[in-house]
């Protein structure tokens, strides 16, 4: 069975030209950016901060892209188009997915450091 | 070159900077306020940037708002700087429709993010500046 990998390390060794210190550098800093992002996404929610829950899912989707986190990127871009005049049963469901794949882009960090 | 790398997020900031380190010499803003900041400087030191590249979506000052400021402030002083700068607008790839307007604006070229080396390169190269990696 093939393993998910949340994160294509390709996108970032492109860039890095080898440089290890900036892969990790790189790494640790968006795993510590996804994980504040969604705390800062949800509080915006909370206080119902619509623009900014968008602006924030959009810098998180951006940030993904970058590193090759693909599948965040697409469960961002699903919060930053969230019509936030429906229901809050559709902002949970997607939030939710956001944190889990946090929790594996988190997992899969750890174990490429 | 003298670049001038105006992105608010962090990760594509850090990217940036490492892409661009080995052509030219550069500095960094996080949002538009110290970018323009950094521009006016620069003019006043007679060391102006040959090139910033603009993130479009920025809280506070979009890069659209910082991209008219930049020019108003050319057109202004004409008489008293060598020529406008060359401004490349990154972009995600949903934000194409302030593309049009940009262009309107004056930039002079947009890529779509993430940032690739080589399509950042080939843009650079094609705004006429002679890049040579150290």
């Amino acid at each position: 069975m093939e393993m998910y990998m949340p994160l294509d390390i390709n996108v970032i060794k492109s860039i890095s030209e080898n440089d290890k210190e900036f892969e990790t550098d790189l790494l640790k800093e968006y795993n510590k950016k996804c994980h504040e992002t969604i705390k800062n996404i949800k509080q915006a929610y909370l206080n119902k901060q619509f623009k900014t829950v968008s602006r924030l899912a959009h810098s998180l989707k951006g940030a993904s892209k970058t590193v090759g986190a693909d599948n965040m990127a697409n469960l961002s871009y699903m919060i930053e188009k969230l019509d936030y005049n429906g229901n809050k049963y559709d902002f949970e469901k997607e939030i939710k997915k956001v944190e889990e794949e946090a929790i594996l882009i988190e997992k899969y960090i750890e174990k490429l450091l | 070159m003298k670049c001038l790398i105006v992105e608010d997020d962090f990760i594509s900031k850090k990217v940036m900077e490492k892409i661009v380190e080995p052509i030219a010499v550069y500095d960094s803003a996080d949002n538009g306020f110290i970018a323009f900041d950094l521009f006016i400087k620069a003019h006043n030191e007679e060391k102006p940037y040959d090139l910033i590249l603009l993130d479009m979506m920025m809280p506070e000052m979009d890069g659209l708002s910082l991209l008219k400021k930049i020019r108003t402030f050319e057109s202004e002083n004409e008489e008293n700087i060598k020529g406008e700068v060359k401004i490349i607008m990154t972009t995600a790839l949903d934000d194409r429709k302030n593309v049009t307007s940009a262009f309107k604006m004056g930039c002079e070229a947009y890529i779509v993010k993430p940032i690739q080396k080589n399509k950042l390169f080939e843009e650079i190269k094609k705004l006429g500046f002679n890049i040579k990696e150290t």
